[in-house]
């Protein structure tokens, strides 16, 4: 079942269908707000009060458009306060379990990724850094990310062009510069 | 500025997930900057397609936010009856005192002050301990002194007050 056919038949008093709802989001809206503000204790009561105004205001949902953008959408507001007080570079990931049938390659890859995702949050401004995370670790496309960060599809474009601009150009004076595996790049 | 048109044109075609338009090929071939800024630009995309593992998300505090919140939900409704029903009759009772003001005639103003009212009061006051019978007045002997003694006061401030 669709997202949108859950919100709808939560939109009628179904708990059920919203607390699945919780479980296909809850991961992803934290680690949304988790990476913007750096703070697990914060990202918790964040992404708490995401859903429960979402419960709240669901009768306002339009089943015709995505929820994700809508639910992200509320965990962008929700969060302003926490991400304007983010601490750089403040953010620990978790520990990751090494996972013996992971091929070296996609260890290194993941590898690469965290720090890559580490110098972003250290770097970039807010906006910035999560039209980067929508685009990259959510894959919405420009209009989604548009919506939830309440603005246009132009000025998307211009935000992930800068991210990306200044986090290729921070990596490349970095002390430990990244080896980015452009071979086989598909242009 | 023609190549940071160029490089973002590219980040653009690549962000839409679109092929990129003929004319920026030839401007890649024609320039190396561009095409390593292609190539960068796509490897940055695809290793920030892993994004870090985080900690699991509170589900069970999520939920008992949400419960909380159709708990609350639930006893709207509830709350909204009992204020209809609080706010009908008020405003019927307001309505009717509003009318009754509009309608009914003014009293007729007096000519001048007049004590009539207040010195039947007075009176009541000194005759009443006389009227009652002594069994009942026997143990509030001294209250009726005092009531006296404070009906003659007041009767002096307003006698006094008035010219």
């Amino acid at each position: 079942m669709s997202d949108e056919d859950l919100a709808r038949q939560s939109q009628g008093g179904d708990l059920v269908a919203f607390e699945e709802l919780v479980r296909r989001y809850e991961n992803r809206i934290y680690s949304f707000v988790y990476q913007s503000c750096g703070h697990d204790a914060d990202a918790r009561e964040v992404t708490q009060d995401t859903f429960a105004r979402a419960f709240e205001a669901i009768a306002q949902f339009d089943p015709a458009r995505p929820f994700a953008s809508w639910l992200f959408t509320i965990a962008r507001r929700k969060g302003i306060d926490c991400f304007r007080a983010r601490i750089p570079g403040d953010g620990q990931a978790a520990p990751e379990e090494a996972d013996p049938d992971d091929p070296a390659e996609l260890l290194a890859r993941r590898e690469e990724a965290r720090e890559l995702w580490g110098r972003a949050r250290q770097s970039l401004p807010e906006s910035q850094f999560q039209a980067l995370w929508l685009r990259y670790a959510e894959d919405m496309d420009l209009a989604q990310i548009g919506r939830v960060l309440g603005k246009t599809q132009t000025h998307v474009k211009v935000l992930l062009f800068r991210a990306r601009h200044k986090l290729a150009a921070e990596w490349e004076t970095a002390p430990r510069p990244l080896v980015l595996r452009t071979k086989g790049a598909n242009l | 500025m023609k190549s940071w048109l160029a490089k973002f044109r590219i980040s653009a075609a690549l962000d839409a997930g679109k092929p990129l338009p003929e004319s920026l090929r030839r401007a890649m071939a024609a320039d190396p900057d561009l095409e390593r800024f292609a190539r960068r630009t796509q490897a940055l995309g695809r290793a920030l397609r892993n994004p870090p593992p985080s900690h699991p998300a509170p589900h069970e505090a999520i939920m008992r936010a949400v419960r909380a919140k159709a708990a609350a939900r639930r006893e709207q409704p509830r709350r909204a009856s009992w204020a209809v029903w609080l706010a009908a009759p008020a405003s019927v009772a307001l309505l009717a005192v509003v009318c009754y003001w509009k309608v009914a005639p003014p009293p007729a103003p007096a000519d001048g002050p007049s004590l009539a009212g207040a010195v039947q009061v007075l009176e009541m006051g000194e005759t009443m301990s006389g009227a009652m019978p002594s069994a009942v007045m026997a143990p509030l002997t001294q209250e009726w002194a005092r009531v006296d003694h404070d009906l003659q006061n007041t009767t002096q401030v307003l006698l006094a007050s008035f010219p």
